[in-house]
């Protein structure tokens, strides 16, 4: 997977630890509701002060998602197959938009460290590792293909969100591979 | 179409001899052309050609990206940010005894030390 680091780095190297947000917009109800999904990104180099001035334009917008077709002129049949093909639409495509964080567990190899010039001059031996990916419920459930108004991350179900659980009995971690 | 600062430009006689742009796409086109990843990179069209969203539409499914470690190269290097950059993690504390440690920016945070740095190497 893009998140696991199996090893930390070698002295010397700096981890430029990639922060990427995204949301789908609705734009417009006329010819048959335009919608946007941008994929933004930023580093987390960058001090919280300085990346939440949108002035400073420290936030890139990398990809445009497309919008898969609307599931109400599907018939009830296929709906669950249309699923299936929206989710493997959307895993090719951010497959292929971070490809290049991707690398081989062999220490050795070179695969996925850059040398970036840095603001103060010096050229630096970076690791680029997707670090977080910041969007709302309803965007979770989209990029994971949950229901809506499901817990994200443990297998809870829907009518027993907000009870008390114990220690000793918390609900399992969803496992996202098996979406 | 001629404006002041074409003629500036010319008595200056500096190398920039462009007439003055029409529009913005103008500039963005130049900006992008820059050598050496010194600007964003521009952004491509792409076609996933074996996948379809199913036999009612057959039009291809295109999306819009830009290379996600040129944006990273840009971010980099910009001036602007070199106060506010920072390159390796932190511990910052508020007091000596007890140790009170404060997490506030994310290289002040566990995630961080515990993927840079090694283990043996810790202090």
């Amino acid at each position: 997977m893009l998140t696991d680091v199996k090893s930390t780095l070698t002295v010397g190297d700096t981890l430029v630890p990639l922060i990427v947000m995204s949301d789908g917009t609705h734009l417009s109800n006329f010819a048959g509701d335009k919608k946007e999904w941008p994929v933004y990104m930023t580093i987390g180099n960058l001090s919280s002060k300085l990346r939440q001035m949108p002035s400073t334009h420290s936030v890139v917008m990398v990809a445009l998602l497309p919008i898969p077709i609307k599931n109400r002129n599907i018939p009830q049949k296929w709906l669950d197959e249309q699923r299936q093909t929206n989710r493997k639409v959307l895993n090719e495509i951010l497959r292929r938009v971070l490809q290049l964080l991707t690398f081989k567990q062999n220490p050795s190899a070179e695969s996925g460290y850059y040398n970036v010039l840095c603001a103060d001059g010096n050229f630096r031996r970076c690791k680029p590792v997707l670090a977080a990916w910041l969007a709302d419920c309803p965007e979770y459930s989209d990029l994971h293909h949950l229901e809506r108004h499901v817990c994200l991350w443990c297998e809870c179900p829907k009518n027993k969100l907000g009870d008390y659980v114990p220690p000793d009995k918390k609900h399992p971690r969803r496992d996202h591979n098996l979406y | 179409m001629k404006t002041y600062y074409d003629n500036v430009l010319k008595e200056e006689n500096t190398a920039l001899h462009f007439p003055s742009f029409k529009n913005v796409d103008g500039v963005q086109k130049l900006v992008a052309s820059m050598p050496d990843d010194l600007a964003l990179g521009e952004w491509e069209l792409h076609t996933l050609e074996d996948m379809k969203w199913n036999d009612n539409h057959q039009r291809p499914i295109k999306y819009w990206s830009r290379g996600i470690i040129k944006s990273m190269k840009w971010l980099m290097r910009q001036p602007a940010y070199t106060e506010h950059f920072i390159c390796a993690p932190q511990c910052c504390f508020n007091s000596d005894t007890p140790p009170n440690r404060l997490y506030t920016e994310m290289h002040t945070a566990d995630w961080w030390w515990e993927t840079q740095v090694r283990r043996d190497t810790r202090v």
